[in-house]
């Protein structure tokens, strides 16, 4: 099969190239006389023991080739066509004959001589005339080979078509909607004939306002403000006042971060570097967030924002020096080849499903089985970061970034000088180096301790090295092989650096501005790209609502869902590129609509109906996000620490900062604080992840019972309610409050009364502090 | 049969649900973490597996597979015996330029009533041969020690792939609920790292949990209870706690993750009192605990066959962990010395696991099997130190398997008259999974994962089941 692509593609560049001159003519008779005489003879003297059909025979034919016959020259064997006739430089035949790749040396016991070398280089230029054969026939296909129906899958599959520019449709129930959003919502249930839940009483409405836009559930006082609040705008206000909170970006970093496939390195093997800067980006993005960067600018600036025109922002790249960088263990070639081929996997894959929403790396040995996405696609985008390598941004001032560099100079020369000192010694004293600082007299000695103090005085007065940021940086500019099979060693045709061609019509304008960086980040935000605006405000809605409307949210391909609200999706998406693409406007939107204020009640009938709540008939009940469980306790028991940014803390189990500041190793083994994130489904940061399971396992609640985090904090809490003066009941209602925005009811404060007894000791305190923090309440978003 | 699964039974009868919102209800239970196990996809033969793994890479020609030609051929060098291409890809060696072929360096003889070839190294273990069925023609795509045991684990030649352990627990549930399904004890952190035997992109209650064998210690993590809690205390804890969990649950209906949480709860609780008891050593009788022997390995290999006993789908043990210990370079001891001590520190603790599961019964539904990551050159490595030692290979080597419904006594396929190539009935790392899955009466084609849109599977798109050793 993939042999089969490969023919037919070189097949193609080769038609096109003698499409023109209407073919190659036939061969002269002296063509043909110069094959036999001199080609012939060279093949069978120096090639036929291993690549004919005696060899096939005898089963000792290598690399599947065969130099036999045209057919087999042109067809070629594992690396692909060994000839493009006409084309000397393009022909691995001449590649392998001229000993220019260490991997294919032919023939393996003697590189032949010049002249020789000539025999087949002038064949190939004269376009490889072969008696018997056709070699226009041979090499030139009727027509050009056609991948994919582009028009078919442009015209017919839902996200590569272009936006729906629908009205919001009318419904029955004119008093239900409050936005846009919710006419799209109310039209699909009515015409399934169901009705939407009632709005969520005010209670579960904050409490869901926080821990959706910030993370933290809302205080006592909050939930209080806002009850007494009778306005019309007083919801408007909360999330207004949350966006304005830098809990906000903090919240939403996190989400984008499983995106981003975010760690602080330590991958394990071959990618088993510390990146100890990572949180540079991490920062990076929880201001983008905060300050509410255009998305557009926010995209830009991850791929290409060290080459920006304007504003060049490199930090931004770490977007893709966090992720997995592979090396070779090993350092043969092919594990060589291997580690580089996955760490070009890696940026292609998060590229494309993180933006895009498609599954590029699936054509990285095959086209797409799929998709509309060839090998030559893989190789356009690939070839791009092929040509960066990950690097270091100073974040400092070029007089301090020289003035390190001078200082670490002058101690190298004045270590220099030192050495050299020694060696010319040891030369004028004829003795063994090793000897030689003993053997000084007093002249030199002295000299040799000035010369050292002087080192230890540079070394102790160099400034110290400036901060740095891990950042992706140009490397070159070059357009890369097709890897067939995936194989980096075996190269294919040449593919030019360019968008993917379902996106970017027939012809791609080609990249060539350094890596091609800057020119990917444009035809990604580009207004006509149907995918970038569908995806963002999809993703968006899915960390809103827990599912998304379209529920593979990283893959809008064949394979992934189709959108339960197309219309409203594109609406959406139309909308948000109209306004600026503002992710704020977008929540604020989102969450001043009746759907996402419904109640997540359950519902016989309308759940035997629509079960999986497609229709969005109720808010989706859910289970928080580990970190914000975690930031709950912490925030409840009144311990949390709220600064915003900074490195990393490891020991996040002892750490009372927020969960996004933990130690996350990509192998997810090295911290104690990886292996109680993965115990409540932290996503391994080994690929971009979309959404998260929700497992339960015992584990997590031998945590909730056993662990000194939980402990701690049940004893922080229990001593607050112990030291409180009022009546037990008001103590009980107190911290119902604190920890779940309501008051007990009667069978809650009869359980507390139970428990606690007449004369409660601290200890007593604790446990039940304990048991309110372990309930499911404080895990469970409504 | 618990309280929860009343509640939820209840709760499903209360509302009289339709059969489609009932599979959607535990369609999202399974995704989630049910415990059931899932119905095999044709008979099994073994119920469980006990995985034993040879950190470093173990030599096929000083264990198992017997060749004799070495010796005629000893002194030549590899390159005039072997051609460029066959002598590719042996990591870390890149030339072999003066390394010259080298017999097995310890003595073989035939044991048992099937005539296994065992070296001399293993004395034990030739009390066992005839329920062993060695695989003697295993190859994998890497000489490198990281990537090879990533391959033998996952199937996969990059981390983040689901460990063979969690792809069993996958298929086929938990046996129980108050232990975990996939248990590992080891002796260090291996070259690969623990990834290998993590769930990759399957849910996370497929992790495996690694224990802690040590006496008087907690063998996971957070299990016992906080100091100052009586059991009393703490029931009456765990109760209060779930008739929280059930006012919530029961204010909202129609989110089943609640009950299963209420469930996990009640599970944890009860492994806090099982899971110590499974881990203590101490109720096994003298002739028992005589039988295993008194180290590490021993006592790791004791503990495995009390969690089959009690219904742990998955153990595994790995051996030689810190430092991969197998790694028979001639400076790490060289051959001689290195698995001569290796297998003197594990040959006890396999062959007593073997008489001991088989004693009780346990060994037709028990699969175990001995692996590592690849055996070593026929040659002597390039760097050429003064104790001899063998390069990497990955080309042939031998791993072999017991009980569980495979034909003891047997041995199957084999490498060339110099142990390079597997030359007779090849069986890959796919080729082993495969098996290994469809004694479990798991179809490798057919254990999927969705992921990215992407049926992910152990095999990948290889592997072929090796019936000819299933009985």
């Amino acid at each position: 099969m993939l042999k089969l692509s490969a023919i037919a593609l070189f097949a193609n560049l080769c038609g096109a190239s003698f499409a023109a001159a209407d073919g190659p003519p036939p061969p002269t008779n002296e063509q043909l006389e110069f094959f036999e005489n001199k080609v012939r003879p060279l093949l069978v003297d120096k090639c036929y023991r291993c690549h004919s059909a005696e060899a096939q025979e005898k089963g000792k034919l290598k690399a599947g080739l065969r130099l036999d016959s045209l057919s087999g020259l042109l067809k070629g064997g594992d690396s692909g066509s060994a000839l493009t006739p006409g084309n000397p430089a393009k022909s691995f035949l001449i590649e392998a004959v001229n000993y220019r790749n260490e991997d294919m040396e032919m023939p393996p016991k003697g590189k032949l001589s010049d002249a020789q070398i000539k025999v087949f280089t002038d064949w190939v230029q004269m376009g490889a005339p072969w008696p018997g054969a056709d070699t226009a026939a041979a090499i030139a296909p009727t027509a050009p080979k056609q991948a994919y129906d582009w028009d078919r899958f442009r015209r017919e599959h839902w996200s590569f078509k272009p936006m729906i520019n629908a009205d919001p449709p009318s419904v029955t129930d004119a008093s239900w909607p409050r936005s846009p959003i919710d006419h799209f919502t109310l039209a699909r249930l009515e015409s399934a004939g169901l009705q939407p839940n009632n709005l969520a009483e005010k209670l579960t409405l904050i409490r869901r306002a926080y821990l959706d836009l910030i993370g933290l559930p809302p205080t006592p006082e909050q939930v209080e403000a806002f009850l007494n609040n009778s306005g019309s705008d007083a919801f408007a206000k909360v999330i207004d006042e949350l966006l304005a909170s830098e809990h906000y970006g903090e919240r939403w970093a996190r989400h984008w971060l499983d995106v981003a496939r975010y760690s602080d390195g330590l991958g394990g093997f071959g990618d088993s570097r510390a990146l100890p800067e990572a949180w540079r980006y991490r920062d990076w993005v929880v201001n983008a967030l905060n300050s509410d960067m255009p998305y557009d600018e926010f995209v830009a600036r991850q791929i290409a924002g060290d080459v920006l025109e304007k504003d060049p922002d490199p930090v931004a790249t770490g977007f893709f020096v966090v992720g997995p960088s592979y090396t070779s263990d090993g350092g043969d070639p092919e594990a060589k080849a291997q580690a580089q081929a996955e760490t070009l996997s890696d940026r292609v894959d998060t590229f494309s499903r993180a933006f895009l929403g498609l599954t590029a790396a699936c054509a990285r040995c095959h086209d797409h089985k799929f998709d509309p996405i060839t090998t030559q696609d893989y190789y356009a985008i690939a070839g791009i970061f092929k040509n960066t390598r990950n690097g270091e941004h100073p974040l400092a001032p070029q007089a301090v970034v020289d003035a390190f560099n001078q200082g670490q100079e002058a101690i190298k020369n004045q270590n220099n000088a030192v050495n050299r000192f020694l060696d010319d010694e040891t030369k004028r004293l004829k003795i063994e180096r090793k000897h030689v600082e003993k053997s000084l007299a007093e002249g030199p000695k002295k000299k040799l301790v000035e010369m050292r103090a002087e080192l230890e005085r540079l070394r102790k007065t160099a400034p110290k090295k400036y901060e740095i940021a891990h950042v992706l940086q140009d490397a070159g500019k070059n357009d890369m092989h097709v890897a067939l099979r995936g194989d980096l060693r075996k190269k294919g045709e040449l593919v030019p650096r360019r968008f993917i061609q379902i996106l970017a019509g027939e012809t791609p304008p080609l990249y060539t501005y350094g890596s091609g960086r800057r020119e990917l980040a444009q035809s990604v935000t580009a207004p006509d790209n149907p995918l970038t605006a569908r995806v963002i405000v999809n993703r968006v809605w899915h960390w809103h609502f827990g599912k998304a409307l379209v529920r593979t949210p990283s893959n809008f391909g064949i394979l992934g869902e189709k959108p339960t609200h197309p219309h409203l999706l594109d609406w959406l998406a139309s909308d948000f590129i109209e306004h600026g693409w503002s992710l704020k406007r977008l929540h604020r939107q989102i969450m001043l609509s009746s759907t996402w204020q419904m109640s997540s009640r359950f519902d016989k009938e309308k759940f035997t109906t629509d079960g999986d709540n497609k229709l969005l008939w109720r808010m989706n009940p859910r289970r928080l996000e580990v970190e914000v469980w975690r930031d709950s306790l912490l925030a409840v028991s009144g311990e949390l620490d709220r600064t915003v940014g900074g490195k990393p803390d490891g020991e996040i189990l002892r750490s009372k900062r927020r969960t996004l500041y933990a130690t996350i190793s990509r192998t997810g083994d090295r911290f104690e604080s990886d292996a109680f994130l993965r115990l409540f489904d932290f996503p391994t940061a080994v690929s971009t992840s979309a959404s998260r399971p929700t497992s339960t396992v015992p584990q997590q609640y031998l945590f909730m019972m056993n662990s000194p985090f939980m402990t701690e904090r049940a004893k922080t809490l229990g001593n607050h309610l112990h030291g409180l003066q009022e009546p037990q009941q008001d103590r009980i209602k107190k911290a119902y409050r604190q920890l779940y925005s309501r008051s007990p009811d009667p069978a809650e404060t009869e359980l507390g009364t139970q428990w606690l007894g007449t004369n409660p000791t601290p200890e007593t305190w604790h446990q039940y502090a304990q048991v309110l923090l372990s309930a499911h309440e404080l895990i469970q978003i409504q | 049969m618990s309280t929860s699964d009343i509640d939820r039974r209840q709760f499903l009868r209360q509302f009289g649900l339709s059969g489609i919102a009932l599979n959607s209800l535990l369609l999202a239970d399974r995704t989630q973490g049910a415990v059931d196990p899932m119905s095999p996809h044709f008979r099994p033969r073994a119920k469980n597996v006990i995985f034993l793994f040879m950190c470093g890479g173990a030599s096929h020609l000083e264990t198992f597979d017997h060749k004799p030609a070495l010796k005629r051929y000893a002194g030549k060098t590899a390159m005039e015996v072997f051609g460029a291409e066959e002598l590719a890809g042996f990591n870390p060696e890149k030339s072999f330029e003066g390394s010259q072929i080298l017999p097995s360096v310890f003595d073989f003889a035939q044991h048992g009533k099937s005539g296994a070839w065992v070296s001399e190294i293993y004395p034990k273990l030739t009390e066992v041969v005839d329920e062993i069925c060695f695989l003697k023609s295993v190859h994998t795509d890497s000489a490198i020690h990281s990537v090879g045991e990533q391959l033998m684990h996952t199937g996969h030649n990059r981390p983040g792939f689901p460990s063979l352990g969690s792809w069993v627990t996958y298929g086929l549930g938990s046996g129980r609920n108050d232990l975990p399904a996939y248990v590992v004890m080891k002796d260090g952190v291996s070259t690969a790292g623990d990834g290998v035997f993590q769930q990759g992109m399957l849910p996370g209650r497929h992790q495996a949990a690694v224990a802690r064998v040590e006496k008087g210690k907690s063998p996971f993590p957070h299990l016992s209870p906080r100091k100052g809690m009586s059991d009393e205390q703490q029931a009456a804890h765990l109760a209060a706690i779930n008739r929280l969990n059930r006012m919530h649950r029961d204010l909202h209906l129609g989110q089943p993750e609640l009950d299963g949480r209420i469930e996990a709860f009640e599970m944890s609780f009860d492994l806090q009192t099982t899971a110590p008891q499974v881990f203590d050593l101490s109720k096994e009788s003298r002739s028992t605990l005589d039988l295993y022997g008194n180290n590490q390995f021993s006592r790791h290999c004791l503990t495995a066959r009390r969690l089959v006993e009690n219904g742990v789908r998955f153990v595994e043990i790995l051996d030689g962990a810190t430092g991969r210990k197998w790694d028979a370079h001639g400076n790490r001891g060289g051959l001689f010395d290195n698995h001569r001590t290796n297998a003197a520190r594990t040959d006890q603790g396999i062959t007593a696991l073997i008489k001991d599961l088989k004693s009780r019964g346990l060994l037709d539904e028990t699969l175990v099997v001995w692996a590592t990551e690849f055996g070593r050159t026929p040659f002597e490595e390039a760097n050429k130190e003064k104790k001899a030692g063998r390069g990497h290979h990955h080309k042939g080597f031998t791993l072999w398997m017991a009980g569980g419904g495979v034909k003891g006594g047997l041995s199957y396929g084999a490498t060339d008259q110099l142990g390079m190539h597997a030359e007779e009935n090849p069986v890959s790392h796919h080729d082993f999974h495969a098996t290994i899955l469809h004694l479990l009466g798991l179809d490798h084609e057919r254990l999927t994962f969705r992921h990215n849109s992407r049926e992910v599977r152990l095999t990948d798109v290889f592997g072929n089941v090796v019936h000819e050793i299933i009985t």
